[in-house]
C-alpha cells in the first residue's frame, strides 16, 4: 500500500464490523477501514489500562491488528466483534506488561471530554455525586487516587465507565461470568466511594 | 501519531501474513471439547469404581467393629477413586473454561454440572464389569494402589476385637497358617474351624481377612476367612460381602447351629 490511505470513511461506513472482517482477506481496504474504526478507541483503552510509552502502545495496537487478521477465521459470530477485539487488546496489554514487568494503572484518564464524562459517571454511580462538585483539581486527585485500586477492579471500571461497556460485554471481554462482573463493579465502586470521601468529594 | 493501519497492511503484504485456516480453529476447539469429554469419562470411571467399592464395603462388619456408621465410612471410603474423580473433575473444569462459552457459567454451575455428569456416567458404569476390571488391573499392577487399598482395610486391623487382615506366608499344616498382617507383624493363625468364603483359600501369598478370636496369649483363631477384596466375580451367593445383615446372622460358623460372633458370645 503506497501513497495516502484510501478514502474509506464513506465507502465502508455502512458495513458492520463483522462484514468488514469477512472481507478482510480479499480486500485489504476493508481491513484498513476496520482498523481505522477501532484505532482511537483501542489506543485510549490501552492508555487507560497500562503504563506504557507511546511506542509500546503503538506496538500493542499493531500486534492486535495482526492477531485479528491471522485469527479472523476463528472469530465466533456469536460474539460481538468489538468484544473480541477488546479481548485481544487486553491480552496483548497483559503480555506487554509482563515483558516490561510493569504495573497496570490508569495513568491516562485525562481531561478530554470523554474521560471527564466517564469519571463523573463513575463517581455519580459510586455515591450520588453532584457533577458540579467535580472540578478539574478534584478530578486530578481522583485520577491519582485510582492507582490505589487493585488491577482487577480498575479494569472493570475502565470498561464500564470509560469504554461504556455493558456487564454482558465486559464478561465477554474478560471471559468471566456476568455475575462476577457485577460483583467486581460493585466492589470497585465501593473503593471509589471511599476514595471520594477521603478527598472530600462527597458528604 | 503514525498510521498504524497502513503499517499493518504493509506488513501483511511484505511478510505474506495469511489468516490461519478454518480447520485449525475447528481442530483446536474440538481438541478442547475432546479433553473435556475425556476427563468427564475418566471421572465417571473413577466414580464407577468408587460406587462398586462402596457397594461391596462389607457393611455387616460395621456392626461387629463397634464403630459408628460415620467412623466406619471414614475408614473404609475409597479415597483413591474419589481423589481420581476430583482430579478429573478439575481437568474437565479447566477445559470447559477453555471452550468458547465456558466462561459464561459460574463456578458452582460448571463444577456442579461436571460432578453430576461424572456421577451419572459412574452410576451407569457401576452396572457393568468395567469398575471390577479396573480395580483388578490396578490391584495387580500398581503397588501404590495395593498400599492404598491396604489403608482402606485397616478397619480389619483389630485382632483384640476379632479382626485380622494380611498376606498368608505359608501353611504350616491344614490347621494353621502363618500370616503377615497389614502392619508387618507375623501371626500363627488357627484355621481349623474357619470357613473360607468366596475365592479365599489358605494358600501362600493370598491376601485374606479373618474374623475370629485372639486369646490372652495373643494367638488368633479364625472362624471365617474372606478374600481381601469382596464383590468380585468369584463370589458365591452366600457371600456376606456387600450385604447388610445383623452382626451375628448365620452362617458365620461351619456347623450353622449357632451364630458365632467374635464380639458377642453365643447365647446359651
Amino acid at each position: 500500500m503506497t501513497g495516502s490511505p484510501p478514502a474509506v470513511t464513506l465507502r465502508f461506513e455502512e458495513l458492520s464490523d463483522e462484514a468488514l472482517l469477512s472481507l478482510a482477506e480479499r480486500d485489504k481496504e476493508c481491513f484498513y477501514a476496520l482498523m481505522k474504526r477501532y484505532e482511537k478507541k483501542l489506543s485510549a483503552y490501552i492508555r487507560r489500562t497500562a503504563i506504557l510509552n507511546r511506542e509500546d502502545a503503538e506496538d500493542i495496537l499493531q500486534e492486535v491488528y495482526l492477531k485479528v487478521y491471522r485469527n479472523q477465521k476463528g472469530f465466533n459470530p456469536d460474539l460481538k466483534f468489538s468484544n473480541w477485539i477488546y479481548r485481544i487488546t487486553r491480552n496483548e496489554v497483559i503480555t506487554m506488561m509482563r515483558k516490561k514487568k510493569s504495573r497496570a494503572g490508569i495513568v491516562s484518564i485525562d481531561d478530554t471530554d470523554h474521560d471527564m464524562d466517564g469519571l463523573k459517571h463513575l463517581l455519580a454511580d459510586a455515591g450520588d455525586l453532584q457533577e458540579t462538585y467535580l472540578t478539574e483539581e478534584r478530578a486530578s486527585r481522583i485520577r491519582k487516587a485510582l492507582f490505589e485500586i487493585s488491577d482487577k477492579y480498575r479494569e472493570v471500571l475502565v470498561l464500564r465507565y470509560f469504554e461504556d461497556k455493558s456487564y454482558d460485554e465486559i464478561g465477554d471481554i474478560l471471559k468471566i461470568p456476568q455475575g462476577t462482573v457485577a460483583t467486581l463493579v460493585n466492589r470497585a465502586k465501593k473503593q471509589v466511594e471511599k476514595i471520594a470521601k477521603r478527598i472530600n468529594l462527597m458528604e | 501519531m503514525k498510521d498504524i493501519g497502513k503499517e499493518v497492511i504493509e506488513k501483511i503484504r511484505e511478510e505474506g501474513v495469511k489468516p490461519y485456516p478454518r480447520w485449525y480453529f475447528i481442530l483446536k476447539r474440538s481438541l478442547v471439547w475432546a479433553l473435556f469429554a475425556g476427563a468427564i469419562v475418566l471421572g465417571g470411571m473413577a466414580t464407577g469404581v468408587a460406587i462398586f467399592q462402596i457397594r461391596y464395603m462389607e457393611w455387616d462388619v460395621h456392626g461387629l467393629v463397634e464403630k459408628s456408621i460415620l467412623q466406619f465410612l471414614a475408614l473404609a471410603l475409597p479415597y483413591f477413586w474419589l481423589g481420581f474423580l476430583l482430579f478429573f473433575a478439575v481437568i474437565a473444569y479447566y477445559h470447559f473454561r477453555k471452550t468458547e462459552t465456558g466462561y459464561k457459567y459460574g463456578t458452582l454451575f460448571a463444577g456442579g454440572g461436571i460432578f453430576l455428569l461424572s456421577m451419572l456416567i459412574g452410576t451407569l458404569l457401576a452396572g457393568t464389569m468395567v469398575p471390577e476390571k479396573l480395580d483388578t488391573a490396578f490391584e495387580e499392577n500398581l503397588s501404590f494402589y495395593r498400599w492404598a487399598e491396604g489403608c482402606r482395610h485397616r478397619i480389619w486391623m483389630a485382632p483384640e476385637k476379632g479382626f485380622l487382615a494380611g498376606e498368608i506366608q505359608r501353611e504350616v499344616s491344614g490347621e494353621e497358617i502363618v500370616l503377615r498382617d497389614l502392619f508387618g507383624v507375623t501371626w500363627k493363625v488357627n484355621i481349623k474351624n474357619a470357613v473360607f468364603r468366596d475365592h479365599a483359600a489358605p494358600l501362600p501369598h493370598q491376601r485374606i481377612k479373618l474374623i475370629g478370636k485372639m486369646d490372652r496369649l495373643g494367638r488368633f483363631t479364625a472362624t471365617e476367612a474372606r478374600p481381601f477384596r469382596c464383590g468380585f466375580r468369584k463370589r458365591n451367593p452366600a457371600s456376606p460381602c456387600g450385604k447388610r445383615r445383623s452382626p451375628c446372622t448365620p452362617p458365620f460358623h461351619p456347623d450353622h447351629k449357632a451364630p458365632v460372633c467374635p464380639l458377642i458370645p453365643p447365647s446359651k
